[in-house]
Order: C-alpha cells, then sequence, then structure tokens
C-alpha cells in the first residue's frame, strides 16, 4: 500500500462511522455547554463583582510585550524585562524569557502580545495572591496562525519567589488538568505574532494573573517520541543533556554510550508497547552486567518527562549508580515482546545542582 | 489575502462537524467514541467561540487531536477486570477492511500521525502544530508509523 491509496483507505473508511446527525449533534453540545456553564456559575457568582471591580489595569513588564485589554493602564510599564529583577525566571532549561505580564489584584482578565522569534514558544499562566481551589483560568493563546486554549485550576496564596513555568523538556504538553496553580501551553507558533489572554473565574478579588512567554529552542533530539533539550529544569534541579539513545525499528533493544563525566550522571527509560505482551518484560545492562530485571513496564505518571506522542508507555529513572569520571554502556532490552511494535528509549543527564543553572 | 469571516457555532457545527467526525472515527476507530470525542472538542470550542481569530476550524481540530492524544477519558485508565461481561449495545462493524485493523494497532500519537497526514492531509509543519510537538517528532513518529503497517499482517494481501 503505497501513500496515495493509504489516503484513499482512510478517506473510505471514515466514511463507515455513524452519524447521529447534526440535530442531535447541536443539542448534545449546547447540552454539555449548559451543564458546564451552570457548574461554573454555581461556585462562581463572585466573579461577577470582582471583575467589575477589578477589571481595570494590568502591569506589562516587558521590552517587547505590549499590555491590552478593556482595562486602563494606572501603572508606568518597565520598558526592560530584566528576568529575575521583574519575578521571572529569565531562563528555565534551554527556555528563553521573552516577556511576560502581571495583572493587578482582581483583574480577570490580563492579554500579553509580544513577537516571537523562536519556532516554538511555551506560554505559562499563574494564577496567586488567593488561595482557591475553586478558581480556574482560562487561556486563549493566538498566534499568527492559530489558536490553542486551555484551562486550570486553582490559585495559590503567596506570589512564587520567581515565577517559574515548567520547562519545554518536562513535557510536550503539560497543560490541562492536574497542573494548579498554573497552566502551560505549548503553541506550535513559527515566529512572528503571539497573543495571550487568560481569563481568571472563581478566584477572590485579591488573586493576580501572570503570564510569561518563553522561547523554546529546537530539541536536541527526538528519543522515543520525547523531545530532549540540552537543558531541564524539573522544579528543583538543573540537568545537561550527555547521552541518549532509541532502539532502532524492529529491535528490541537501545545500547547508548555515556561518557566519562565529572558531575553524578542519571539516567532514565522510555518505553511505548502496543498490543499483549504476556510475560514480556524490560532488561537493563551496565556495561555488560545485568542490573535491573524488572523495570517497571506499567504506564506510570512518575517519569517527568512521559512521551506525549505514546498511548501506552511510560518510563521512569533507572535505579543505578554510574561511576563518576568513567565512561559507561548502558543497554535496555525488551523480552517477550513483539519488537515492531515496541519504543525504546534511553537519556541521561549530568546533574548540574540545585536551582535553574 | 482575503478575510475570513467567522461563522456562528450552530452553523459551524452544522457545516463541519460531519468531517470532524470522520476524522475523530478514523482515531478512535469507534463511531461512539468519535461521537464523544467530537462533541466534547466543541464544547470546549464554545466557550472560547467569541475569542477565536479567523476559521474555527483549526482551532477545534486541534482541541480534539490534543483530547484524544491525552486520553479525555480518563475513566479507562481506572477501569478494573470483572468476570461478568456487560451486556453487548450499539457495536462498530467487525475490522472489515484490512487497513481498520492495522490502524488499532498503531499507538495513539502515531494513529494521530498518520489521519493528520494522510487523511487531513496536513504538512510536517502543520501536524506539529496541531499535536504541540516539533517538526522531528511527527517524523520520528511517522516513519514509525509507517513502518508498522507495511509489515501489518493485517495488510499483508495488499502488498
Amino acid at each position: 500500500m503505497n501513500l496515495t491509496e493509504l489516503s484513499q483507505s482512510l478517506d473510505s473508511q471514515a466514511d463507515i462511522v455513524d452519524d447521529i446527525g447534526v440535530p442531535a449533534r447541536l443539542g448534545s453540545v449546547h447540552h454539555r455547554v449548559r451543564v458546564a456553564r451552570r457548574r461554573r456559575a454555581a461556585a462562581g457568582v463572585a466573579v461577577t463583582a470582582a471583575a467589575v471591580v477589578a477589571a481595570s489595569t494590568a502591569l506589562a513588564l516587558s521590552d517587547g510585550g505590549r499590555p491590552r485589554g478593556d482595562a486602563p493602564i494606572t501603572e508606568p510599564s518597565p520598558t526592560v524585562i530584566s528576568g529575575d529583577s521583574h519575578g521571572f525566571a529569565s531562563s528555565v532549561g534551554s527556555m528563553e524569557l521573552l516577556g511576560g505580564a502581571v495583572g493587578r489584584p482582581g483583574q480577570v482578565e490580563l492579554t500579553f502580545e509580544t513577537d516571537v522569534p523562536t519556532d516554538r514558544v511555551r506560554v505559562a499562566v499563574w494564577c496567586f495572591g488567593g488561595q482557591s481551589r475553586r478558581a480556574t483560568t482560562e487561556t486563549l493563546v493566538a498566534d499568527v496562525e492559530n489558536s490553542s486554549a486551555e484551562e486550570a485550576d486553582g490559585c495559590s496564596a503567596q506570589r512564587p519567589e520567581v515565577f517559574t513555568p515548567h520547562d519545554a523538556a518536562n513535557g510536550m504538553w503539560t497543560g490541562g488538568s492536574g497542573l494548579p496553580p498554573y497552566v502551560t501551553l505549548n503553541t506550535g507558533a513559527g515566529g512572528g505574532a503571539l497573543s495571550v489572554t487568560s481569563h481568571l473565574r472563581r478566584a477572590p478579588q485579591s488573586a493576580r494573573l501572570a503570564i510569561a512567554v518563553y522561547g523554546v529552542p529546537q530539541p536536541e533530539a527526538t528519543v522515543a517520541g520525547l523531545d530532549v533539550y540540552p537543558l531541564w529544569f524539573d522544579g528543583d534541579r538543573t540537568r545537561e543533556l550527555v547521552a541518549f539513545g532509541d532502539n532502532p525499528s524492529g529491535s528490541g533493544s537501545v545500547q547508548v554510550e555515556i561518557p566519562a563525566s565529572a558531575r553524578p550522571v542519571e539516567g532514565y527509560y522510555l518505553f511505548s508497547l502496543e498490543g499483549p505482551s504476556p510475560g514480556g518484560r524490560l532488561e537493563l545492562l551496565v556495561d555488560g552486567e545485568l542490573a535491573e530485571t524488572a523495570l517497571d513496564a506499567r504506564r506510570d505518571s512518575d517519569f517527568p518527562s512521559q512521551p506525549a506522542l505514546q498511548g501506552t508507555g511510560s518510563g521512569g529513572q533507572l535505579q543505578i549508580e554510574l561511576t563518576i569520571g568513567s565512561p559507561h554502556v548502558v543497554e535496555l532490552r525488551a523480552t517477550g515482546a513483539d519488537p515492531d511494535q515496541l519504543t525504546l528509549g534511553l537519556v541521561f543527564y549530568a546533574d548540574l545542582g540545585e536551582g535553574l543553572g | 489575502v482575503a478575510a475570513v469571516t467567522k461563522p456562528g457555532f450552530d452553523d459551524f457545527v452544522a457545516a463541519r462537524s460531519g468531517t470532524l467526525l470522520r476524522m475523530a472515527y478514523l482515531l478512535t476507530q469507534d463511531s461512539q467514541l468519535a461521537e464523544d470525542l467530537v462533541q466534547t472538542a466543541l464544547a470546549k470550542a464554545w466557550f472560547a467561540w467569541g475569542r477565536v481569530v479567523g476559521d474555527p476550524g483549526p482551532y477545534v481540530r486541534r482541541i480534539m487531536v490534543n483530547a484524544y492524544v491525552s486520553g479525555w477519558r480518563r475513566r479507562w485508565n481506572g477501569e478494573q477486570p470483572t468476570d461478568q461481561l456487560p451486556e453487548l449495545g450499539y457495536s462498530d462493524p467487525p475490522d472489515t477492511t484490512d487497513l481498520r485493523a492495522a490502524l488499532r494497532r498503531l499507538a495513539k500519537g502515531q494513529r494521530a500521525v498518520i489521519v493528520l497526514r494522510y487523511f487531513e492531509d496536513l504538512t510536517e509543519a502543520e501536524t506539529a502544530q496541531v499535536l504541540g510537538c516539533s517538526v522531528g517528532a511527527v517524523k520520528s513518529q511517522t516513519s514509525r508509523a509507517l513502518a508498522k503497517l507495511r509489515v501489518d499482517p493485517a495488510l499483508e494481501a495488499t502488498r
């Protein structure tokens, strides 16, 4: 089957879908919307008052950003972002700060616009100043070609000492539920104008919004579907990429040579296995010796960089100690699994210590 | 370049939801799940409708694909095995097509790139934008997916 036949077959297959029809679908969608609105309204009556009182001002902190919105700006906007001095981390892992804005207390809509030079950006939105689990931020990012939106729940009490977004190396799409008190969007902006508008709901009047836009460089490589970058900040420590590899198509193992490092090196494994694999196991060999015979091959959420393009895989940190100052060879292999259904990856980082590096 | 006039939400659903459903079916391989996925995406888009710039189609498509890849039905992860089979309700037709069986064996992300690239005819860059990943990731996933399809036994007879 060539690619033309593949397209034709997909088209034919799509024709067999059972279509309930537009009227029924439209009714169901509006029902879902009504349910969602009732949920929001039930907990968010106070937001309307907050909007009237506080749809007032924005404090923009950008050299290229343009604050915008219905609210007049009553505070002068600094003309130069100096990263940490205004509360935004100037670099996080391999990402560089492009600009940001902080709203006033009670300001329920904040817009930040800027030009982005990179193909990829990470947009981070925080809510702080009024602790609330019920608060939600709904953020719309519009770039030159497209738009995307995301919601997040929760608002923290204190302003963070430093606004630090999730690193791009920390997953390819980390928005959505479970990540209060902020949302991080990863747009596919190809450079050009970018507009970010965040709406705050069900939050105390003291709550504030903050938006930051970070430029994301091209990844160093893509390993088992995961983009890896030269630096990775996991929220606590910064790490430097030292070695990586994934299994060749049809192969049930991956082997990586790790050069001698003066710093501690830690490894992570990635896997994705489609279809049944009764008795299938992952094994790890360090310098030819079997190191682990029962790596967790179940899907879990502990690994900080789950390959977003894999539906059934996951991974984890390798519980091995690699001698500092010596090169090593690490091999990950799967037994009892069809190599054609298998994706394996190994990634190794040197620990650069606590903080943003 | 002619300006694109954004349709009303209901008009958009009337005109475009059928196309979205076809795509959702290729992603989910199940009519009911496809309908649920489309409605999930449309309901989410409704709340941002007033702020979407230009043609909402790519925006809704992006919501839908990302919802699919990220597993919008999280309850599935918590399903427990049972000794009693549930009553059978509506079911899709059996795998009457070779490609359908082969697509079922692809990972979600791989199925998504195949559908976006060869059903929606998106470029690698456009596919990367929809999925929120790099072009490199799309290339590697496409390559792996095509490699799997080439050797899939269900497509053996077509070679």
